[in-house]
């Protein structure tokens, strides 16, 4: 699943039709979703990023195969071109700083970004915004620093001006093929299938039962269960074993078990 | 299924510099040589290295360098888990955090949150705080969480060697798996430096001590350095309790000593894989290696091989080395 957190309606439309996501929920926030898509609009701030991130995260929890964007506008000083897409390397707020990891592959270029509580009009040396510092630390509470990922696109060198809903999209969809491929290479790269099949979990919970094994029998099989995995690239054939009569047979056939996982 | 490299970063594609080090000689030298990476200016190296949720696995893929300035202290005291060799004072160096290399068994996994490489710059700080211990004979291991022979851009391992040079009760053990000699072979041999070489089986170090150098390279390493004059100890340690271990390790060390002339060597040491058992269970929330799960006998706070087959593993090695040289020159780890 790829999670999208973006301030505005306005920055979010044409992602929304681009990836042809559905509205799933209008209340308390919006959120358009797809099969590998959720997709939050938060409103402006870091308070608001922060209820919408915690919100989107705890409704449909995340896995470690999953990775969260925030893309948005930005300000930025001279250097940035309007409309130019940044990768975001080092996230600043007045009290911290924030660091995600840059393991992802892109095409955009990179620099920090300050997150400021109300709109900068005064010249900086470098990007600001209103959410990422506030998604970043909410976002940790369900993800680590290798699913996150910040996208800016430069909307002003910091000047009073409004931008419009037009102006917005002319900036976003330049953007969008290259969004889409970072989305599928995050994807890609957080995949993983798990060690130990469900099925397999499931039987070896079954035998923790039939045998009454005690809390450190337990974690003595799942070790050997996982070994057996690792070492053999496969799982082992497991047999449900019948009720044991007494504490001593059950024993014996866990200490067999044990073994012939070795 | 496998992770698509392509969709990574290349390593060391970012390197994250504290700020009052931005402009310094040595950070431009390491500019030079990875002209392509990010510069990520922090405040501190402990804001990247430590933060919270952090994925040492995922890491590993496509590491970052931390550059830094460490602070007191610069000196630790020598771990049980790792010989004195008869040094009342024995230190080791944190020159740098975490490694190139990639060994499965390696006690770093389960030591630090994160996989990236913390790089320390001001190496005469170090100097400074070990001249105060250099009083008598003191042992100082420099490449300890690391393998500095392996990744050495600031060329520390030739100014710890220049600095032992004149400091006459200094003696440096170099731990390393790396084939790279040239920097030694640069220099003056040492009485008080010892190399100490890790080797392992070729197919061990293709199963479990992934982006190291092949046996035979290190060996080429070993014999150049050994025929220059360098004291040498080959390490047959950690040994990994595997299946066939006999057919695997009795031909592997009449290999090194066919390559390798024993008399030429001044030490080799024998030991199996042990870990703390802290670690240990850390490494095993990353369900990465069969060997995180072997069922090790828990005593003092270490996973060691149950005792009856740690003995058969250290007993079958040892018969072999002696055979090649003699007893006083061969110690085996013993748990202290």
């Amino acid at each position: 699943m790829i999670y999208l957190v973006i301030a505005l309606l306005a920055e979010a439309k044409p992602i929304i039709a681009h990836l042809n996501l559905t509205k799933s929920s209008d209340k308390p926030f919006k959120i358009y979703s797809s099969p590998d898509y959720k997709l939050i609009i938060s409103g402006m701030g870091t308070q608001n990023a922060s209820i919408a991130t915690a919100h989107l995260l705890t409704l449909s929890p995340p896995t470690k195969n999953d990775f969260l964007f925030n893309i948005g506008i930005c300000g930025a000083p001279d250097s940035f071109d309007i409309g130019e897409a940044i990768m975001i390397n080092k996230i600043s707020s007045s009290k911290r700083h924030f660091y995600p990891d840059m393991s992802l592959r892109h095409k955009f270029k990179e620099a920090s970004i300050l997150t400021v509580e109300t709109p900068q009009e005064d010249k900086c040396d470098r990007c600001v915004d209103m959410e990422s510092s506030a998604i970043f630390s909410t976002a940790l509470y369900f993800l680590k620093t290798g699913q996150l990922s910040f996208i800016k696109v430069v909307s002003d060198h910091f000047s009073s001006k409004i931008p419009t809903k037009e102006d917005i999209n002319s900036w976003i969809s330049p953007h969008l093929e290259n969004f889409e491929i970072l989305f599928k290479n995050a994807d890609k790269l957080r995949e993983k299938r798990p060690l130990i099949s469900t099925e397999l979990k499931e039987k070896s919970l079954k035998i923790v039962e039939k045998l009454r094994l005690s809390h450190s029998q337990k974690l003595q099989l799942d070790d050997a269960l996982i070994y057996y995995v690792l070492c053999n690239n496969s799982e082992p054939i497991l047999d449900i074993p019948n009720r044991q009569e007494n504490k001593l047979q059950r024993n014996n056939y866990f200490e067999d078990l044990i073994s012939s996982l070795k | 299924m496998k992770t698509s490299s392509h969709h990574l970063n290349d390593r060391f594609s970012h390197i994250y510099v504290e700020k009052s080090l931005l402009h310094s000689k040595d950070v431009l030298t390491i500019k030079t040589k990875f002209p392509k990476a990010t510069i990520v200016e922090i405040e501190h190296y402990k804001d990247v290295f430590n933060r919270t949720s952090q994925e040492y696995r995922e890491q590993k893929k496509s590491l970052s360098l931390i550059l830094a300035k460490k602070e007191n202290p610069f000196l630790y005291k020598g771990s049980n888990f790792s010989d004195d060799f008869g040094f009342e004072n024995f230190f080791y160096t944190p020159s740098m955090l975490n490694c190139l290399y990639d060994c499965e068994y390696c006690y770093l996994q389960g030591m630090y949150q994160s996989a990236n490489i913390v790089l320390f710059v001001n190496t005469e700080d170090f100097f400074a705080q070990l001249q105060e211990h250099l009083n008598k004979p003191t042992l100082v291991a420099i490449s300890y969480d690391t393998d500095l022979l392996a990744f050495d851009p600031l060329n520390q391992v030739t100014q710890w060697l220049n600095f032992a040079q004149i400091q006459e009760n200094m003696h440096i053990e170099l731990r390393t798996k790396s084939a790279n000699y040239r920097p030694l072979q640069k220099l003056k041999p040492n009485d008080r430096v010892t190399i100490a070489w890790t080797l392992s089986p070729q197919s061990v170090i293709e199963k479990y001590e992934h982006k190291t150098p092949s046996l035979k390279n290190r060996l080429n390493a070993i014999k150049i350095l050994s025929e220059a004059g360098w004291k040498i100890r080959i390490c047959f340690d950690p040994m990994l309790d595997i299946e066939n271990f006999s057919e695997i390790y009795e031909p592997f060390v009449d290999e090194v000593f066919s390559e390798i002339e024993a008399d030429k060597l001044s030490q080799c040491t024998i030991g199996t894989f042990r870990i703390g058992n802290k670690h240990l269970k850390n490494i095993k929330k990353m369900q990465h290696s069969a060997l995180a799960f072997y069922p090790y006998e828990i005593k003092n706070d270490m996973a060691l091989y149950p005792k009856k087959r740690n003995t058969f593993l250290i007993e079958t090695i040892e018969k072999i080395v002696l055979t090649y040289m003699s007893k006083d020159k061969v110690r085996v780890w013993q748990e202290q």
